[in-house]
């Protein structure tokens, strides 16, 4: 079962065609990343799932919901900005977080924050920005939701930090679902399940991160050759090298039938991947 | 959820209590005026006369002075970081996320009417009170006619406060149009055609004190402005991005 379902989504700021007429659907119970760098739509998709923006065009669906405020109390959201309100200390803040979410577990933030070993009675708005994010993900961890949206998590934490609350968001699938937002690859590796790659308000690849790895191969040519642009994701030139990147076993054998016994097939990791896909046709001597 | 907001009011609202206390209770203390004030005023010896007069004195020093230019300030200070400090610090986005806007808007709206007009309640008795503790001859009788007044009057400008705070995304352009709203008023009494749309003299209780009574058209006209204004931060705050 499909815990969001979008299609068609339109978003424009202005003029700014932010987010191009994506499909996304996230399955029940998985951890499901959405990898893009700065400014490719992540956030703003997020946002219309949400109904933070309003799209212009396309539908959303979320936990069966094409209204997202009738099952808010099932969602829990960790913005891109971790801010709560800086007169309040954690204690405080919990309380507020109890008299206003519905499915909000106080025992559970407490640990949490004890957990992080943040001050439990200074005022927030004496915290840096790690201890701003691990007490907002203290309070969203500890709403009893169904799906979690996670926007950018790490941002801003210590490598240690950052594991333990990987860790947390990883605990979280099975019964829950995850939504989850990042440019950082290794993370994205660590945690998720499957991986949608957005890039320039599109989605490039949808699919499991071992499916990725498996699917796209470089293609290296000692020279540069001419490919049919239907048969490769983007190309590389490079001082003594030309590499096509391919996506599938039908267009790498293609792309081998064209030229025999020249092209040398290499593997890709996710952040060749990912380059790739966010780099399109590149030429690396220039 | 209104337990939030009032937490989130309590310190600003505080402090306005205690300067209006302060007001009230220097306008007691002050009596009569001295000296330098009366050579300020030259000499209205027919003012200084009135001045006299307990009942005089209270009205014109307390509702027609300093009460009714708080007013105004009163229902900035409360509306304007409504709204417009949840975006510009970004904690927007955990109500919205958790919450109806919906049920948001009303517990920021409810509190803030409730808030500004329990201070005016307080601050329209107070006088009364305070009278009865000097043996200060004055008319009890107009007291809740004043009440109402600065009460409806107070809703207004909180009312187009609110909608100010919803139509920023910082905190800085409700206080500035905010000010402009009250210094232009003022001036648009000057004006004989537009005197109608100087809130002032309604909120004095000029009409009260004079014996006339509550002036009930001009307060069902505020009131419906309210609304009006209150249903189109709804539809404002409703439809907004964030």
């Amino acid at each position: 079962m499909n815990v969001v379902r979008v299609k068609g989504l339109h978003k424009y700021y202005g003029d700014l065609h932010a987010v191009k007429g994506v499909d996304l659907e996230v399955e029940e119970g998985s951890i499901h990343a959405i990898l893009g760098p700065n400014g490719a739509g992540k956030t703003t998709t997020i946002k219309c799932l949400l109904g933070i923006l309003k799209p212009q065009k396309g539908e959303v669906e979320v936990l069966g919901s094409s209204d997202p405020e009738k099952v808010l109390s099932s969602i829990s959201y960790v913005p891109e900005e971790k801010e709560f309100y800086e007169f309040l200390t954690p204690v405080k803040a919990v309380r507020f977080c109890e008299r206003f979410v519905e499915k909000f577990d106080p025992s559970k933030a407490i640990e949490l924050i004890k957990e992080f070993r943040l001050p439990e009675n200074a005022r927030i708005g004496t915290f840096s920005h790690g201890m701003k994010t691990q007490l907002y993900l203290s309070l969203a961890l500890a709403q009893n939701a169904s799906l979690f949206v996670f926007d950018e998590p790490t941002w801003g934490l210590d490598p240690i930090v950052r594991n333990v609350v990987l860790d947390m968001i990883r605990e979280l699938s099975g019964e829950r679902t995850v939504l989850y937002t990042s440019h950082i690859l290794p993370e994205v590796e660590k945690i998720a399940d499957k991986v949608s790659i957005m890039v320039r308000g599109r989605f490039v690849f949808h699919g499991e991160l071992e499916e990725a790895k498996r699917n796209f191969k470089y293609i290296v040519f000692d020279t540069e050759v001419d490919l049919p642009r239907n048969l490769v994701v983007a190309t590389i030139k490079k001082t003594g090298a030309f590499i096509a990147v391919v996506y599938g076993e039908d267009n790498l054998q293609k792309v081998k039938e064209l030229y025999p016994g020249k092209a040398r097939v290499e593997e890709m990791n996710l952040e060749d991947i990912f380059m790739s896909l966010v780099r399109g046709d590149s030429n690396d001597d220039e | 959820m209104m337990m939030n907001e009032l937490i989130k009011m309590r310190i600003r609202t505080l402090v306005i209590f205690l300067i209006m206390v302060a007001t009230l209770v220097s306008l007691v203390v002050l009596r009569p005026f001295p000296e330098f004030v009366r050579k300020l005023l030259g000499d209205p010896a027919k003012l200084l006369e009135n001045l006299k007069k307990d009942d005089y004195y209270l009205w014109s020093q307390w509702f027609g002075k300093n009460l009714v230019q708080f007013v105004p300030l009163i229902a900035l200070l409360i509306a304007f970081p409504v709204f417009s400090r949840e975006v510009e610090h970004g904690t927007i986005y955990y109500l919205l996320t958790r919450s109806p806007r919906s049920r948001v808007y009303m517990s920021k709206v409810l509190t803030g009417l409730f808030v500004n007009a329990s201070m005016l309640i307080v601050l329209s008795i107070l006088p009364a009170f305070v009278a009865w503790l000097l043996k200060w001859n004055v008319n009890y009788s107009k007291f809740p006619g004043y009440t109402l007044h600065t009460v409806c009057g107070g809703t207004f400008f909180l009312a187009l406060y609110m909608l100010f705070s919803i139509l920023s995304s910082d905190q800085v352009k409700p206080i500035v149009l905010g000010i402009i709203v009250m210094i232009g008023d003022a001036f648009l009494g000057m004006l004989k055609p537009l005197r109608f749309l100087n809130v002032y003299p309604y909120m004095a209780g000029t009409s009260v004190y004079a014996g006339h009574g509550v002036d009930w058209v001009y307060t069902f006209s505020l009131l419906i402005l309210s609304v009006l204004l209150l249903v189109v931060g709804w539809y404002r705050f409703k439809n907004a991005e964030f």
